[in-house]
C-alpha cells in the first residue's frame, strides 16, 4: 500500500443514488503521482471528451494528493477534474483551504462524482457514513448560507464543505466550487458542472489519520522544506505581507497589466489596488490554508461606509463581517481590465463572487469585453440595461449579482467573453484561449507567456507555465521577457514541473521558493515509491500528455495552440513594453519539437509508446 | 531628477515615489541603506532594478545611464525555484 | 516561574501545523483529532487561535481525578499517568477549557505534558504564535473570547460594532 494515500475511492452515482467505495488504483497512483495527474488517468478511462459538459455522463473527480493532510507546507490541495463548462477541453481546478485534506481524515483519496441527481442534494461524509442528502431547502442560497445551515443540521460543527453558489445552480458558465467560504476551485466552470448534476454541496467531516511509509524521514524533509520557504523574500515577506496582490506594481511597472480589455498595458490607477495599498488600508489579518507557513491569504475589512456605498440587493448580513481576497488574478480583472482602480468595490465584488461561487477573472474578463463593446457602441443601454463603461464600479458591483442570477444583461455575461462577442459580431475582443479569458499577465509584454497560455491544456491559464518567474521576477535565473530564445524549452520543463507539483498535493505557490528538489524527498518518504528527479519530471511529462490527448479528442488540439489577433498583431499602445506583439510563431515550431509531437502539434505514437500512453 | 519607485517591503526606506538625482542606476541606489543594495560591494541578488520597466540586467546593469525623466524601479523577490536555480 | 505555552492570537494563521506536530508525537501519523493542541478557526471574525491546557495553578483536573491519576511532571505540566487512568471522564468535564479529552481508541483521558519539556508545537509554529517561555499561569483566552463573543452576538442582532451601514 502507497503511504500517504486512504487505498479508498468513493463512487457516487446520482442518477441511481448509489454510493460505493473502492479500492484505489494504486498502479495509476505510483506512474501519475496524485491529484491532477491521477485524476486526468481517470478520466482517461472513465470520461467522454465529446459529450457537452452539462450531460448527466461528464464525470466530476475531487481528487487529493498523496502529499495531501500531511504538513508539508501547503500541503492542502485537492483538484476538481471534469470536462469544463466554460471551455469544453479538460479541466484541473485547484483549491486550497481545508476541504482535501478532512477527505483524506475522513477515510478517502477521491471522489467520483457520476449522473445527475432527481433533485437538489447533497453528499454527507463523516468518516464511514457516506449518504447523500435533500439539498432543497439549500438550493438558491449562497455559499456561505449554505455552510452555516449545513453545519447546524448535521449536528457536527467542524465539517468542511464545499458548495456551490447561485452562479453553479444557474449554470453560469465560469461559476465555481467554494471551500471554507473562500477558497475556490476557480476556473472552468467547474461549479456549473456540479449545479447541472443537482449537487449542490459535498460535506466532509473525518477523524482519522493520514499515514506514510517512512513518517521519521517525512518529518525531517518536510522540516527542511519549510526552513527553506523561511528564506525566500518572496514566500517568507512578500507573500504573507502584501498577498499576491504585491505583483500589481510588478507588473505594471513593467508595462505588462492588461488594461481595459487588453487594450493597454499601463493602468493609471495601479497603485489604488495595489497590495500595499490593501496591506495599509483594508489588511485584518493573513491568513493560511491547511498546513501552509507562506500564509498568503488576504482577510480584508470595509469601513462602513464603503459597505454602504455600492447598493447591492442581496447578502445584506455579511458586509460588516470580515472576508478574504481579492487576490492578484481577482483585483486584476475586475480592476485594471476593467478600468476599476477603486480597490473597495473591488473588495466587495470578490466578496460576492466567494459568496455567489463564481470565478472573478472570468468575471471580470468578460465584463470588460462587455465593455469595449459599450465603448465602440457595440452595446447599449437598452441591451445592457446600466451603462457599462470603463471604470464603473457601480456597474462591476451590479452585474456581479446580475451574472449569478442570470438577470438581464447578466444572463449574457453569464456565456463567457468567448461567447458574448461574437454573438454581437466581435469575436476579435474575445482575449483568451480555448474559449478561457487570459489571466493578468500581457503576453506580448511577456513573451514565454504567450507559448504557455496558447498551449495550455484547460484553456489560457498562467499556472500551467509560470514564466513570469523567470521572465519578471528572476526566478530562478533572469529571463528578457521581451524575447522569445529560450522560451520553449523553458515552457515545457515548467508545465511538466508543475503538472508534478500539481499532482502531489501541494500548493503551486510553494515554487516562488523552493524547487522540486525539496519537493521530491517528502514525496519519496510518505509514499515509499522511489521517485527521483527524473521520474518525477517523466511523470509530469506524461500528465501533460495525457491531458493533451484529452483535448484532441475534444477537438481542441493543435488548432486550438493560437493568441487573439490583438495579441499576435496589434502592438502594445504606450509604456515600457510599447510596440510588442507576441511572437508565437517563433516559439511554437520549436515546442512542437521539444515535446516531441508532429509540427502540426499532435502527440506521436513513438511519444506516446515512450511515456506509457498507449 | 529621475523618480525612483520603491515596492513591496522596500517602502520602509521611502514611501511610493520619490525624485532622486543620480547619472547612473549604482547612484540612485547608493541612497537606500547598505545593507539593503551592497552585502559584499554587489547588488543583493534578491533584488530587481527596473529602468523604464526595462530590467537592468538587459541594459548596462548598475551603470545604466539615466536621463532626467526616467523612472527606476525595485522590488524583492526569492532566489529559489526550478533546477538549476 | 515554570516554562509554559504562550499564546498570541494574533500572530495565529490557522494553519494547523501545531495540530499536526502534536498528532504527529501523539500517533505516528498526521490526524488532527488526536491533537491535544486545538485552533478555533472563527472564520466570519477573521480570528484564529491555538488553545491547550493552560497547567493553571488550580488544577481542576488533578483535584478532580477519583484515582490520583493526574500527576505533575519534571517539566511542570498537569500529566495524565496512563496505568493510573481509569477513564471515566471526570477530569474532561472539571477542566473549565475543555482542553482534557476522552481517547476512545486507549480509553484514558490525554492532555497536554508539554512533550516533556521540548513542545513540538512551539517547534511547528511558523509565525512565533506558540512560545514556550517562562510565563505566568494566565487566562489570555477569556479576554480574547470575550472581545470576540461580543462582536459575534452583535452581528447576530444586527447592530454593528465595527463599521456602520449594514
Amino acid at each position: 500500500m502507497i503511504g500517504g494515500w486512504t487505498g479508498t475511492v468513493l463512487r457516487v452515482n446520482l442518477t441511481r443514488a448509489t454510493i460505493k467505495k473502492e479500492p484505489l488504483r494504486e498502479d495509476w497512483a505510483r506512474d501519475y503521482v496524485g491529484g491532477r495527474g491521477l485524476g486526468a488517468r481517470y478520466l482517461w478511462e472513465e470520461g467522454d471528451p465529446t459529450i457537452d459538459p452539462f450531460s448527466p455522463k461528464n464525470k466530476m473527480l475531487f481528487v487529493t494528493g498523496p502529499l495531501t493532510g500531511t504538513n508539508a507546507s501547503c500541503g492542502a490541495r485537492y483538484m476538481v477534474v471534469t470536462k469544463g463548462a466554460l471551455t469544453g477541453a479538460i479541466t484541473t481546478s485547484n483549491s486550497g483551504g481545508h476541504w482535501g485534506p478532512e477527505l483524506k481524515f475522513a477515510g478517502y483519496d477521491m471522489i467520483v462524482v457520476e449522473g445527475r441527481a432527481a433533485r437538489p442534494s447533497y453528499l454527507w461524509i463523516h468518516n464511514d457514513q457516506v449518504e447523500l442528502r435533500d439539498a432543497t431547502h439549500l438550493w438558491g442560497k449562497g455559499v456561505w448560507d449554505t455552510e452555516e445551515m449545513i453545519r447546524a443540521e448535521s449536528g457536527v460543527p467542524d465539517c468542511i464543505v464545499a458548495s456551490i453558489g447561485p452562479a453553479g445552480e444557474n449554470l453560469v458558465r465560469f461559476a465555481a466550487i467554494i471551500n471554507d467560504l473562500h477558497r475556490a476551485a476557480g476556473r472552468s466552470g467547474v461549479g456549473a458542472v456540479m449545479g447541472s448534476k443537482l449537487l449542490k454541496a459535498i460535506a466532509v467531516r473525518g477523524t482519522g489519520a493520514v499515514r506514510l511509509t517512512d513518517p521519521r524521514g517525512f518529518m525531517a524533509s518536510s522540516w527542511a522544506m519549510k526552513a527553506k520557504l523561511k528564506e525566500s523574500a518572496v514566500t517568507a515577506e512578500g507573500l504573507p505581507t502584501y498577498g499576491s496582490e504585491v505583483l500589481v506594481n510588478v507588473i505594471n511597472e513593467h508595462g505588462a497589466l492588461p488594461t481595459r480589455n487588453h487594450q493597454e498595458t499601463v493602468f493609471e490607477h495601479a497603485e489604488d489596488m495595489s497590495g500595499e495599498t490593501l496591506t495599509e488600508t483594508r489588511l485584518v489579518a493573513n491568513k493560511a490554508c491547511f498546513a501552509c507557513t507562506i500564509a498568503c491569504g488576504r482577510v480584508t475589512k470595509l469601513p462602513g461606509e464603503a459597505a454602504g456605498k455600492y447598493l447591492v440587493n442581496t447578502h445584506p448580513r455579511n458586509w460588516n463581517i470580515a472576508g478574504e481576497g481579492p487576490e492578484y488574478e481577482n483585483a486584476w480583472a475586475m480592476g485594471a481590465d476593467c478600468g476599476i482602480g477603486d480597490l473597495d468595490a473591488l473588495i466587495k465584488a470578490n466578496w460576492l463572487c466567494n459568496d455567489l461561487g463564481m470565478d472573478p477573472i472570468s468575471f471580470g474578463a468578460t465584463l470588460a469585453a462587455a465593455m469595449e463593446l459599450y465603448d465602440k457602441e457595440v452595446l447599449t443601454n437598452s441591451q445592457t440595461g446600466m451603462p457599462l463603461r470603463f471604470g464603473s464600479a457601480e456597474a462591476l458591483v451590479a452585474m456581479a449579482e446580475k451574472t449569478a442570477y442570470r438577470e438581464g444583461f447578466g444572463d449574457m455575461l453569464a456565456e463567457g467573453s468567448k461567447r458574448l462577442t461574437a454573438r454581437f459580431g466581435h469575436p476579435e475582443f474575445f482575449m483568451g484561449v480555448r474559449g478561457q479569458e487570459f489571466p493578468a499577465y500581457d503576453s506580448r509584454a511577456i513573451q514565454g507567456m504567450g507559448l504557455g497560455y496558447a498551449t495550455s491544456n484547460r484553456g489560457a491559464c498562467h499556472l500551467k507555465s509560470y514564466t513570469v518567474s523567470p521572465e519578471i521576477l528572476g526566478i530562478p535565473t533572469k529571463m528578457d521577457p521581451h524575447v522569445t530564445e529560450g522560451k520553449a524549452e523553458i515552457t515545457k520543463i515548467f508545465q511538466d514541473i508543475t503538472s508534478a507539483v500539481d499532482a502531489s498535493g501541494l500548493c503551486i505557490f510553494l515554487t516562488f521558493g523552493v524547487g522540486l528538489e525539496e519537493m521530491l524527498p517528502q514525496l519519496v518518504a510518505a509514499t515509499g515509491v522511489p521517485y527521483t528527479m527524473d521520474s518525477l519530471t517523466r511523470a509530469g511529462e506524461r500528465i501533460w500528455n495525457l491531458e493533451r490527448l484529452w483535448n484532441e479528442r475534444a477537438g481542441l488540439g493543435k488548432g486550438s495552440d493560437t493568441l487573439p489577433k490583438r495579441i499576435l498583431s496589434e502592438p502594445i499602445p504606450s509604456g515600457p513594453a510599447k510596440g510588442l506583439v507576441n511572437k508565437l510563431g517563433e516559439m511554437l515550431p520549436e515546442y512542437y519539437r521539444l515535446r516531441g509531437w508532429t509540427e502540426e502539434g499532435e502527440v506521436t505514437p513513438a511519444k506516446r509508446k515512450e511515456l506509457g500512453l498507449e | 531628477m529621475p523618480v525612483l519607485k520603491l515596492l513591496g517591503g522596500l517602502r520602509r526606506f521611502g514611501g511610493g515615489q520619490q525624485q532622486v538625482s543620480g547619472k547612473t542606476v549604482r547612484d540612485v541606489l547608493g541612497r537606500l541603506p547598505a545593507q539593503v543594495l551592497f552585502p559584499e560591494g554587489g547588488l543583493n541578488r534578491d533584488l530587481e532594478v527596473l529602468v523604464n520597466g526595462r530590467n537592468i540586467s538587459f541594459l548596462a546593469g548598475l551603470e545604466t545611464a539615466l536621463a532626467p525623466d526616467d523612472r527606476v524601479t525595485i522590488f524583492l523577490h526569492g532566489a529559489r525555484g526550478y533546477p538549476g536555480g | 516561574m515554570a516554562k509554559q505555552l504562550r499564546i498570541v492570537p494574533e500572530k495565529c494563521t490557522g494553519c494547523i501545523q501545531c495540530e499536526l506536530a502534536c498528532s504527529f508525537v501523539q500517533t505516528g501519523s498526521f490526524q488532527p483529532a488526536r491533537s491535544l493542541i486545538r485552533v478555533h478557526l472563527f472564520d466570519d471574525q477573521a480570528s484564529y487561535a491555538p488553545y491547550t491546557c493552560f497547567q493553571c495553578d488550580e488544577a481542576w483536573c488533578l483535584t478532580a481525578c477519583p484515582v490520583n491519576a493526574i500527576a505533575i511532571s519534571p517539566a511542570s505540566a498537569k500529566v495524565v499517568v496512563d496505568n493510573l487512568c481509569v477513564g471515566c471522564g471526570l477530569c474532561t468535564i472539571a477542566c473549565p477549557y475543555g482542553t482534557v479529552w476522552y481517547n476512545p481508541d486507549s480509553h484514558k483521558a490525554i492532555k497536554c505534558d508539554l512533550c516533556a519539556g521540548d513542545p513540538v508545537c512551539a517547534h511547528a509554529c511558523p509565525t512565533g504564535a506558540i512560545e514556550y517561555a517562562e510565563t505566568p499561569a494566565a487566562d489570555w483566552l477569556g479576554e480574547w473570547a470575550n472581545d470576540l463573543n461580543k462582536t459575534y452576538s452583535e452581528i447576530r442582532r444586527g447592530t454593528p460594532s465595527h463599521g456602520g451601514g449594514q
